[in-house]
């Protein structure tokens, strides 16, 4: 089945042009009567932070439209006398009465006020946003939904709570690793102020890079995914840093069982321009100190993140913003050896309005992620770097014709710079160094994408986008003989380019459509289809992310990945809105994916197309949703039900097997209670299949060792045991003194609460005295010896406070 | 290299085990039982200081089920021979009862730079590999040096090679096997391989194992060349043998063996057949 499918896409993607060119003519055949705008900004009264997704409506029609990004909303009408209404889940909605004469500005802030316990903030998004909007397969998460739940140490991670999302899955207890519909983490593009992320995790992926104080939305696609992104096949991160108050200098922060957090922030220019600069630091080697045990007590271990943010406001029309995001992780063992990895970005942009009508930001990015080993020990003494690095510059325009279309269009260019590990010994050494070819490539692409409202019924979301990648010289291509398989005794000839020279050209067309269908004024029916092209991912055979792990582009080998996902869902809401239930389901198929060879080298390899086999993988599941977002108990229970299959020339006999990630049911259930004005009370429950793995099959004796036989057609064929684990949190706010601006909040947590011992691995090995850990030097003498299978699991109960505080 | 970024590996895993303190348990699988499979474990070695000690040892065996108690199922219904591929000539190996399992020639003649072929038949299959003697490095000295307590390793007497490898005729590929006192050091922890893709031609004390004497030991070495898919098998084998079961290290698999089965092309058989050019060496610590 998925081959008929992939050919009949790709005749859509041919046929998209068209069919795009086609829409975007009956688009501005509307045009005709005398229209004017009104456009501006809508911010948080509180501390001037501009609202993303805030809703302008028109009250006569119900028609209207969101705030971008930025901020920004626009809406252009015929003359006339209008009502508009500004609205934001959890703020008092404002209304303003307008005379429609000429294009005007209206900058709106709406405060949240007192809260009512009815109308506790989950979710930025309009009640009904979840039937009337055409997008589907987006989740979006509001960074104080994310606080109020328990976390692991108390540590907050955004990239956690979206595991609890229908759709995305972990690698493993406690990673941070997403798998959404069926992708492998190196298909999630995660944006951070629109730079890349490359290793979104510290601590080898237990807690996330992204400070939340720093945060200030986050939206994942999993599908239907807009033409302006690309370049990742199964999902977006979206994650926008914080403004800054532009009212007063504020401070926050927090004090955690392994971290500290501290953030200032405040007016540049009053109700104009601010700055915010935040930090996190772990401390987690301070307890190792303490420890009595040499081995332990000088050991180096912590991470730190530290964002900083400033916009600046030229005049009405232009607007500038400066963000960085630079964090560190380090690991050390006495001083022989030196484990450190990082994240830095910075984005610089630059919002302009042509006309109320028409929207431009333009951004400079740069992204690099690189990471270092020093070993200095008699055995070996050398220096191991790696890095990556792009420079981004992106174009992205939105146009307000109408109402009932919102046009976007733009360019983007990325270079993309690899240099894999270069290995320097030091000393006197009996070692020479080891340096891996650098890569360059350069990846442009042009998007042009509509969402219109065609009917009181139907509306839809399309757009195209057009990408090129270029492998590009200076770099070395081996030629291998014809007919032969890749491998450094069949190189014939190697071929060097010059700087710039193009070695391997790729391009496609990657249309994008969504589609709703309004039956009811609380049901829908949407359905949604994307092609994604990926042009570079991590050369990796295991499942969880090492900070070691190899980005590599595509080349005159490795072809890119080619993504297509079709999506169909049913949206109701029920009891005046205030329950949301939606059921998708999909179908993904994935060409080029790639997996290696048995004892593949793939780190320290120059030409790693000898280790790598192609293949093709597929995903498919139904996910369900019910989600509570008012009153005061709110959460969600979500259930998903998937496969994720992969088929891989010399892998399992090159038939079909499950990817490790491939879980057939995974439930969440997420929820918080407002007890009182002061206290709010969360928990939550997963459960999920155990992970798909290969077990023994037999046992045989060779050169001494005891080794497992494995069925070479028993890929991922057997389960490890199911996982299931329930969290608790209590958020106890401080008393509210007037006269006071001190105000401090308490967050109990305590994770795994039913110590469930959930397998983080399985493996097999010889045991004795029935104790994995058995010391012959205190355990007394061997009485059994056999072989057996092993549990390892990380988390029994944590218990973790966190004291937060802002003034 | 491919051990080195192990090592890094291996590291990292640690670091992230140990932080967290992580539990272990013994816990009951089900396992599926299949059909044994063919085991050969061939070694055919050129010693280079007394040729005369040159032999051939080939062991054939099945796969048991994973809980059974004994791992070594020997099979005696084989015939096992080896070619010099230099004038055809063909060695039988033969088992006695005492080492079933186990088909030997002490007397087979083996010259450096010769290729051989094994050829094993069992049960209407025909299994076969093939083989060359290559160079082992030159050694000028195993020696040993007392170290205090570095990072991970222990204070204790180190052992070091001396000596030249040859570079000029491509990478080369070692193995090390060390005894203490005549008894064979074979855990996981204890395999030595190197290339020397990354080593200087002339090797001055480059040390051998990451873990310490005693004095009063007395430390006999081997060392072994290998042919380059004998190394990727040893390499593939430390792979399997600290699978962590497929989250940080790759899905487990079978080492890549380097025998055909010629019968039935589709079903290799386990193990591998290694040529090989041997030296030997002895150092008797005494306290420093």
């Amino acid at each position: 089945m998925p081959l008929c499918c992939t050919a009949c896409l790709r005749q859509l993607s041919k046929n998209s042009f068209l069919l795009l060119s086609l829409l975007l003519l009956t688009t501005t055949l509307a045009w005709a009567q005398q229209r004017y705008s009104v456009s501006g900004y809508i911010k948080d009264a509180a501390d001037g932070e501009v609202m993303i997704g805030a809703t302008v409506a028109i009250s006569s029609s119900g028609k209207g439209t969101t705030s971008n990004v930025y901020g920004f909303y626009s809406l252009t009408l015929p003359a006339g006398e209008y009502q508009l209404v500004y609205s934001y889940i959890g703020y008092q909605p404002k209304a303003f009465s307008i005379n429609l004469n000429k294009d005007q500005t209206l900058n709106v802030e709406l405060s949240s006020g007192e809260i009512a316990l009815e109308e506790v903030i989950i979710s930025g998004e309009r009640a009904e946003d979840n039937v009337q909007d055409v997008k589907m397969s987006r989740e979006t998460l509001k960074i104080e939904k994310v606080k109020s739940l328990p976390a692991l140490f108390g540590e907050v991670d955004i990239l956690k709570t979206l595991q609890l999302l229908p759709g995305i899955q972990s690698a493993g207890e406690g990673t941070t690793g997403l798998f959404v519909r069926g992708g492998a983490a190196d298909q999630n593009l995660v944006l951070l102020d629109e730079a890349t992320v490359y290793n979104p995790a510290h601590f080898l992926g237990f807690f996330s890079v992204f400070n939340p104080d720093a945060i200030k939305n986050l939206e994942i696609y999993k599908g239907g995914i807009p033409a302006r992104y690309g370049g990742r096949l199964s999902s977006i991160l979206d994650i926008q840093m914080k403004e800054g108050n532009n009212k007063r200098l504020a401070v926050s922060g927090g004090i955690g069982s392994i971290s500290s957090r501290l953030t200032i922030e405040g007016p540049l220019k009053k109700d104009e321009s601010s700055f915010i600069l935040s930090g996190r630091r772990t401390y987690a080697d301070l307890f190792l100190r303490l420890s009595s045990n040499e081995n332990i007590n000088n050991n180096t271990l912590y991470f730190y993140d530290f964002n900083a943010k400033a916009n600046y406001k030229l005049n009405d029309n232009n607007k500038l913003f400066a963000s960085g995001y630079f964090g560190r992780d380090r690991f050390g063992v006495a001083d022989q050896f030196g484990l450190d990895w990082g994240n830095a970005t910075a984005t610089v942009r630059w919002n302009h309005l042509f006309s109320d009508r028409l929207f431009l930001n333009t951004s400079l990015i740069y992204s690099n992620f690189d990471y270092g080993f020093d070993i200095d020990t008699d055995v070996v003494n050398f220096t191991w770097n790696a890095n990556l690095k792009e420079y981004n510059l992106k174009l992205d325009f939105n146009f307000f014709p109408n109402t009932e279309n919102t046009i976007d269009f733009g360019y983007q260019a990325t270079l993309h710079k690899f240099e894999p590990a270069k290995i320097i010994p030091r000393g006197t050494t009996n070692f020479i160094p080891l340096l891996l070819d650098d890569k360059y490539a350069l990846e442009q692409a042009i998007y042009v994408g509509n969402n219109q409202q065609v009917s009181d019924r139907v509306s839809l979301e399309y757009g195209l986008r057009y990408s090129v990648f270029q492998h590009i010289g200076p770099g070395v291509v081996y030629q291998y003989e014809a007919g032969k398989p890749f491998s450094d005794e069949t190189i014939t000839d190697t071929r060097n380019y010059e700087s710039l020279e193009n070695i391997k050209l790729y391009h496609g067309l990657e249309p994008r459509f969504g589609a709703r269908y309004l039956l009811t004024s609380n049901s829908s029916l949407k359905a949604s289809y994307n092609r994604m092209r990926q042009y570079l991912q991590i050369a990796s055979n295991s499942t969880a992310g090492l900070p070691i792990d190899r980005w590599i582009p595509a080349d005159r080998y490795v072809k890119p990945l080619i993504g297509d996902q079709i999506a169909a869902g049913y949206f109701r809401n029920l009891r005046h809105n205030t329950l949301e239930t939606s059921v998708e389901v999909y179908y993904k198929w994935m060409q080029n994916v790639i997996d290696f060879k048995s004892g593949a080298d793939i780190l320290l390899n120059n030409n790693i197309e000898t280790e790598i086999s192609e293949g093709k993988g597929w995903a498919y599941g139904a996910e369900f949703l019910v989600k509570k977002n008012t009153g005061r108990t709110t959460g969600w229970v979500s259930y998903t039900l998937s496969r994720t299959r992969r088929q891989v020339a010399d892998i399992n006999g090159g038939r079909p097997y499950n990817a490790r990630y491939d879980r057939i049911h995974d439930i969440s259930v997420v929820a918080s209670y407002q007890a009182s004005p002061r206290l709010t009370l969360s928990g939550t429950w997963v459960y999920s299949t155990g992970a798909a793995v290969s077990y023994p099959a037999g046992r045989y004796q060779l050169n001494g060792q005891s080794v497992a036989y494995y069925d070479p057609l028993q890929r991922n064929a057997y389960r490890m045991p199911d996982y299931h684990r329930m969290d608790l949190s209590a958020v106890l706010d401080g008393k509210n003194r007037k006269n006071r601006r001190w105000q401090g909040s308490w967050s109990f947590s305590i994770y795994n609460v039913y110590a469930r011992k959930n397998a983080f691995s399985i493996t097999f090995d010889k045991v004795i005295n029935n104790d994995p850990g058995y010391d012959p030097d205190n355990d007394g003498p061997i009485i059994t010896e056999r072989t057996a299978a092993i549990k390892t699991y990380l988390f029994s109960i944590i218990p973790a406070v966190t004291y937060n505080f802002k003034f | 290299m491919k051990s080195c970024a192990r090592l890094i590996k291996t590291y990292g895993w640690l670091a992230a085990l140990f932080l967290i303190s992580a539990c272990r348990e013994v816990i009951e699988v089900d396992l599926p039982n299949e059909e044994p499979q063919v085991v050969i474990e061939g070694f055919l070695t050129y010693w280079e200081q007394n040729p005369a000690r040159s032999n051939a040892t080939v062991t054939v065996s099945t796969t048991g089920n994973y809980y059974d108690e004994n791992d070594f199922n020997p099979a005696t219904d084989a015939s096992v021979a080896i070619t010099d591929l230099t004038d055809n000539t063909v060695y039988p190996l033969t088992t006695d009862e005492n080492m079933p399992g186990v088909y030997t020639n002490e007397e087979i003649p083996v010259s450096p730079g010769h290729s051989y072929r094994l050829q094993v038949n069992r049960q209407e299959q025909t299994y076969e590999a093939t083989g060359t003697v290559l160079p082992v490095a030159r050694v000028d000295s195993f020696t040993y040096r007392y170290q205090p307590k570095r990072g991970f390793l222990d204070e204790g007497y180190y052992l070091y090679f001396s000596g030249r490898t040859p570079k000029e005729r491509g990478i080369n590929y070692y193995r090390f096997i060390l005894y203490e006192d005549d008894s064979i050091y074979n855990e996981p922890e204890d395999y030595l391989i190197q290339d020397d893709e990354v080593l200087k031609a002339q090797i001055d004390t480059l040390q051998l194992a990451n873990y310490a004497f005693e004095a009063g030991d007395t430390v006999r070495i081997e060392m072994y060349s290998l042919n380059k898919g004998i190394y990727e098998y040893y390499n593939e084998l430390l792979e399997l043998l600290f699978n962590d079961g497929g989250l940080f290290s790759s899905p487990p698999r079978n080492p890549t063996t380097n025998i055909e089965n010629m019968t039935d092309p589709g079903n290799p058989p386990l193990g591998f057949f290694q040529v090989s050019t041997a030296v030997d060496g002895e150092v008797v610590i005494e306290d420093q």
